[in-house]
């Protein structure tokens, strides 16, 4: 038996969600679930084994979302750390105010005197990008778990849902400005190569969203958002229609299939 | 007996101006010949120690120009490994007269040269600011279109500025004889290959840097009609020379011509002022406390308080002293150095 753990955040709703609907349930696979929103998971600490809430207040949360305060990872196979800032959508954010070499819609312009955004080098571009990657919450919980002596996998954030063409939403007005101007696939390259990096730097795995739910690039078809749930007491709970950055269970068995397939070594994430 | 020295004031007395003067606030040494306002169009370029100037301006809530600011989403710490919001444009350091006035002709004509594209291992650097990407480039190309990029922002920035505060530093340089242009570093110190028969080392005369403080009066006046021009000069000491001098007579070498040429030009031009940095850091008289880091190479921020608390209280632009407190990341200037000056990476390279 190899069991896992997945923590995340509002993402990890779609996995929890895949999980329970047996899809991708096989002889010999566990998999526990622990959620909180927000960063609420810096609000814990791994003691003897287990990971739990470092607070009385953080301790009711994790009870009211999860039915447990508390994580064991002793014998567990590899803790998966899903969503938490772990996003293309950040990738996109650095390119609202920055073009570098390479960009297509950069050697589309031609004169670059009239760029509005930064024109850096690609170096200075990914360093940022890594900044803010290693700063996230995703990277933080994986370098704590890598220290207490756990195999570590981070799984990416889904990238924005394509909904989001016809009906811009403030959460994702960069990833869509990108898309629109034609480095939607340039900018997906270069996001998945700095993720790699920065989870490698921190001792972790990365797994990136499979490209079967992507589409031009920085955008998630909408086959695999729409009836996305939240990560809620209750199951069932829906997102709100206008929601644009969380996906729903078919997204979530695909990503857990690439979770399996790198815990069980089949693939590289 | 009637003479000239009878009716002459205070300050042109040692012994009124110097020994018997508040030393301290010193606050009758420099007499600006134009007065700053906050509102000021300031640009700021020079060697490591106009990075001082600079935020000393800024911290006094002055007008400092920008050409290429920090983009929001690029960290403080990433865009500081970078050259960003330490000049008015990411030229990082500009060590010589002849590197400023060649820098300002590129920006006046767009210019970029192929030869001037240096290899680091698989990357590529611009010859002409070398450390301004760590990581390097990808190809000669995003060299050049980056460089082409960073001369028009520079120009348009320059036909903003009213006042272009120019810290001079060096007077030995490394020409690269093939593209004829002056290099902030030698080659092979931060990229390039040494090749002695086309890099070529120079010592700058007086009468040259004259010469180019000359040219780049009037290529201000092609950006901007009447810009004025702040000069100082940089008391931080050459790290090394390739001089065959010992490093000490190199570095009062370079300062006495540097101050010789300034004081000449400024004599004949009206637009221009000189800043007495040096001679605030570097006399005995004037550098009274804790000035120097222990390598006695660095200004400490103790000094660049003081010094910078001349500059602004004689600007009316602060407090005379105690000077403000520099922000954390300036707590250790000799770190603060270290970090951004290519001449440090100089005297590293020649110790291994």
């Amino acid at each position: 038996m190899t069991r896992i753990a997945v923590i995340g955040n509002s993402h990890l709703a779609c996995l929890r969600e895949a999980w329970a609907g047996g899809a991708i349930r096989r002889e010999g696979r566990a998999t526990d679930f622990l959620g909180l929103h927000g960063d609420g998971l810096l609000d814990t600490v791994i003691e003897g084994g287990t990971l739990r809430a470092a607070s009385d207040a953080t301790a009711a949360q994790l009870v009211r979302l999860n039915g447990t305060d508390r994580l064991r990872l002793d014998g567990v196979g590899a803790v998966v750390v899903a969503g938490c800032m772990m996003a293309p959508a950040t990738a996109a954010r650095i390119w609202r105010d920055m073009r570098w070499w390479g960009l297509p819609s950069l050697h589309a312009a031609g004169d670059l005197a009239d760029l509005e955004a930064a024109f850096v080098p690609r170096a200075a571009a990914a360093a940022a990008l890594r900044a803010h990657l290693e700063a996230s919450l995703a990277l933080r919980l994986a370098r704590r778990l890598v220290a207490a002596g756990v195999r570590v996998l981070v799984a990416s954030q889904p990238r924005p849902c394509e909904t989001v063409l016809d009906r811009p939403r403030p959460l994702a007005l960069s990833a869509r400005a990108a898309v629109m101007a034609g480095d939607g696939a340039h900018l997906s390259a270069f996001h998945e190569g700095v993720a790699r990096a920065a989870c490698a730097a921190a001792g972790a795995l990365y797994v990136p969203q499979p490209e079967a739910t992507r589409i031009r690039g920085m955008l998630t078809a909408r086959p695999f958002t729409e009836g996305a749930l939240r990560l809620a007491p209750r199951p069932g709970q829906r997102q709100p229609p206008e929601d644009a950055i969380h996906a729903n269970a078919r997204y979530g068995a695909l990503m857990l299939g690439a979770i399996w397939a790198a815990v069980e070594g089949r693939q590289a994430a | 007996m009637v003479h000239p020295y009878r009716s002459l004031p205070p300050r042109a007395l040692w012994h009124d101006g110097v020994a018997g003067a508040d030393r301290h606030r010193f606050a009758d040494l420099w007499r600006p010949r134009h007065a700053l306002t906050r509102d000021t169009r300031i640009a700021t370029f020079g060697s490591c120690f106009a990075r001082h100037v600079a935020r000393a301006l800024r911290e006094a809530g002055c007008t400092v120009l920008d050409a290429e600011p920090r983009p929001p989403m690029m960290p403080p710490a990433v865009a500081e490994a970078r050259g960003y919001g330490v000049f008015a444009a990411r030229t990082g350091n500009v060590y010589t007269a002849r590197q400023m006035r060649e820098l300002l002709e590129d920006a006046a004509t767009g210019r970029v040269d192929p030869r001037l594209v240096w290899r680091r291992g698989a990357r590529f650097v611009d010859a002409l600011r070398p450390r301004i990407e760590p990581l390097g480039m990808g190809s000669e190309a995003e060299v050049l279109a980056l460089r082409a990029w960073h001369l028009e922002r520079l120009a348009r920035t320059l036909r903003q500025a009213e006042t272009l505060v120019l810290t001079l530093g060096l007077t030995e340089f490394w020409e690269d004889a093939e593209a004829g242009r002056a290099l902030p570093l030698c080659p092979g110190v931060a990229g390039g290959t040494f090749d002695p028969s086309r890099h070529l080392w120079r010592q700058a005369r007086s009468a040259e840097v004259l010469e180019e403080l000359r040219t780049i009066r009037r290529l201000l006046e092609r950006f901007r009609p009447g810009m004025r021009m702040l000069l100082t000069v940089s008391p931080v000491p050459l790290a090394a020379t390739a001089s065959g001098d010992h490093v000490l007579l190199a570095t009062t070498r370079a300062k006495a011509v540097l101050r010789a040429a300034v004081a000449e030009f400024v004599e004949d031009t009206p637009e221009a002022d000189y800043f007495p940095a040096l001679e605030l850091a570097t006399h005995p008289a004037c550098a009274t406390g804790r000035w120097w880091e222990p390598d006695w190479r660095g200004v400490t921020a103790e000094g660049v308080g003081r010094i910078m608390g001349v500059f602004l209280a004689a600007q009316g632009l602060g407090p005379a002293l105690p000077p403000r407190p520099l922000p954390a990341e300036a707590a250790d200037p000799e770190a603060a150095e270290d970090a951004s000056c290519d001449e440090i990476l100089l005297a590293s390279v020649a110790r291994r």
